[in-house]
């Protein structure tokens, strides 16, 4: 069964082991017995024991269409999503299929999930409504669970479409551009020259823009004065992303995890800071240390968001085997320039990653942490949970970096652009 | 914090499977007890009970009118089964029909549950009870009888569990029907190939006159050699 190496996740569910029980329990009861037709029971058996192994690991092939009935709604309308799925393989006796919904999006009406038989070529199609919140809502990538027609083995794996909901109203669009770039953004230096923010005067050189001269002074004095401005440069960030095992919380079975609110805000912010011209650039740690280097421009774009959606480093389920190790620390701290700052995103699930951000802003990059706040106080586990990670996040303050806790319900942009003003406040 | 989702995802097993699991498990207490014809009809009553009580536990979360449903079709089931009981010359009789009735109202739990997302113990529990009033009955009923229990017990086990997990991975919202159906015919031809084999061998093994310890020690070869095979 060659099949079965093509998946992560590949599990005998062992559900027919209980009739090989009975059967033998009836062959057992039978000799003792001396009942012929108690080992004509135990007969019937065998034929269930073979049938879960005449079939092997369904090998899945999807295709995924999806349709939504408005790409650019407005805030708190429902929005249509059509599915379908299209079987480019084999036959797929049992194909169960979990839609990618982003993570900050809720479903209204119907239900994201379907089940379905797909004969080679075959299709099935679904709808469910979701209603639009403000912001960029890219869908992940899909879980597909596939069994044979025995249910003796079930495989796991994704399938990806790449759909984006853009909901974006006048007003929230340029609250975060301007937040985003107050805060990671463009830079002002010290340095006089061309600008927009008045640093200071100097004697005028030849060769200095007709532009730049004081003419006003020039009309009262005579003198030839250039005005210097504060430059501006652009910022070179790096994103980077906590997706170990620890950052993988959530609020309960169906809530998206931590992780998943990481990639949305590390889209919103990419977007926003590209527009201010910075360049931006990921870092993932966890599975296994994954870098895209700072950057601008069609193709880095398309990387960027290839790497988000469908990067095996970013998938939406746990890792299964703990591999993250603090050699990724090391790798990243080898590949930053001393000129790029860091942007962390991490539900600050443990000390550890706190301890990291420090060592990174000791380092000489400047730190900030943006936190999706995911604890909840219904039980004495969870409160402690939380009050841990109010801690952390003190502890950050005290170390002067600074953080925006995120609580998820809000919109990123409304919670950045609060958080921005209590730090310049 | 408010939970993300306006609509939960109900984890209870599936209805097509679940109303399947209650079918098959009903034609296989049935299916022991076709000579005499009351008994079998008393068990297709108690089946059809069953099947109201699977009604009224799916609707009583509506309203109490679910509730006296379910009430009703349980009346009705354990009347049925009162009525074959009544029927009953041997007390095996009696027993296997006690071991089917609570393998009924086992499987009818497993597939409706009162709480919680279906359990595949009481699902097993079932299965051996339906299988267990198959044993009982090899004293006094047909070869072909026999075998009708036998496979509705393997397919009470099948149904109940795939709805069982079915319901847990997909929700009980979720269009499941055509892969439901998909399996649940499978596992059919495959129970009724295996008995029409098993049948087969039966009827060559009286007609040879073989010995019953040979019987086993080949089915045990079997079943051993099919294990094996495909590991």
């Amino acid at each position: 069964m060659t099949d079965e190496d093509e998946y992560d996740n590949v599990v005998r569910t062992n559900r027919w082991r209980m009739v090989a029980v009975m059967a033998l329990l009836a062959g057992g009861a039978g000799a003792l017995a001396d009942r012929p037709l108690m080992i004509l029971m135990a007969a019937e058996g065998v034929g269930f024991i073979a049938y879960p192994n005449l079939t092997g690991a369904p090998k899945v092939d999807l295709e995924v269409e999806r349709e939504v009935s408005d790409k650019g709604p407005g805030h708190g309308t429902e929005v249509d999503v059509d599915v379908t799925i299209k079987n480019t393989g084999g036959v797929l006796a049992d194909v169960r299929y979990v839609d990618g919904v982003p993570p900050t999006l809720s479903v209204e009406r119907g239900t994201p999930r379907h089940a379905t038989t797909l004969r080679p070529g075959g299709s099935a199609s679904f709808s469910y409504s979701v209603v639009a919140k403000r912001g960029r809502h890219s869908f992940v990538p899909s879980t597909v669970l596939a069994r044979n027609l025995s249910g003796s083995v079930e495989v796991e794996t994704t399938a990806y479409c790449d759909t984006v909901i853009d909901c974006a109203s006048d007003f929230d669009d340029i609250e975060l551009r301007k937040q985003a770039s107050q805060y990671t953004g463009r830079v002002l230096t010290d340095q006089g020259g061309s600008g927009v923010e008045f640093h200071g005067t100097r004697e005028y050189q030849s060769g200095d823009s007709i532009s730049r001269i004081d003419w006003k002074r020039r009309a009262r004095t005579g003198e030839f004065i250039t005005l210097k401005f504060r430059e501006e440069r652009s910022a070179k960030v790096m994103l980077v992303l906590d997706a170990r095992k620890e950052a993988y919380v959530s609020q309960g079975e169906d809530e998206p995890s931590a992780v998943a609110y990481d990639i949305y805000a590390a889209e919103q912010l990419f977007l926003s800071l590209e527009a201010s011209r910075d360049s931006v650039g990921f870092a993932v740690i966890g599975r296994e240390f994954t870098w895209l280097q700072p950057g601008a421009g069609d193709e880095h774009r398309a990387r960027a968001r290839r790497l988000l959606t469908t990067h095996p480093s970013l998938a939406p389920a746990p890792p299964s085997r703990d591999t993250f190790s603090e050699e990724q620390i090391d790798q990243l701290k080898k590949r930053l320039d001393s000129s790029t700052q860091i942007i962390l995103l991490s539900p600050l699930a443990d000390d550890y990653i706190v301890d990291t951000a420090r060592r990174l802003d000791a380092h000489g990059n400047n730190v900030s942490v943006i936190s999706p706040d995911l604890t909840l106080d219904d039980t004495p586990g969870r409160r402690l949970a939380k009050v841990e990670r109010e801690a952390r996040l003190s502890d950050l303050y005290q170390s002067e970096i600074p953080v925006v806790d995120w609580e998820v319900d809000k919109p990123l942009a409304k919670v950045l652009a609060h958080t921005t003003e209590k730090w310049t406040a | 914090m408010s939970t993300r989702s306006t609509t939960q995802v109900i984890r209870r097993p599936t209805t097509f499977s679940g109303v399947l699991t209650v079918i098959v498990a009903t034609a296989g207490a049935a299916a022991l007890f076709l000579e005499t014809q009351e008994m079998a009809l008393g068990l297709a009553g108690a089946g059809a009970g069953f099947l109201v009580l699977y009604l009224g536990l799916a609707l009583r979360y509506r309203t109490l009118v679910g509730w006296v449903i379910a009430v009703g079709g349980l009346a009705a089931a354990a009347a049925g089964t009162a009525y074959s009981i009544g029927f009953a010359t041997l007390e095996l009789e009696v027993i296997s029909l006690s071991l089917a009735f609570t393998g009924m109202l086992l499987a009818t739990f497993a597939v409706a549950p009162l709480y919680g997302q279906g359990s595949r113990r009481l699902t097993m529990l079932a299965a051996f009870m339906i299988f267990g009033a198959g044993l009982v009955a090899s004293d006094f009923v047909e070869p072909p009888q026999i075998l009708a229990a036998a496979v509705a017990a393997a397919l009470v086990w099948d149904f109940a569990e795939n709805a069982t997990g079915l319901g847990q991975q997909m929700g009980r919202q979720a269009g499941t029907k055509r892969a439901e159906f998909t399996h649940s015919f499978a596992s059919t031809l495959v129970g009724v190939a295996s008995a029409s084999g098993g049948y087969a061998a039966y009827s060559m093994g009286r007609g040879l006159d073989w010995a019953l310890e040979a019987v086993i020690l080949m089915l045990v070869s079997i079943m051993l050699l099919v294990l094996f095979l495909y590991r």
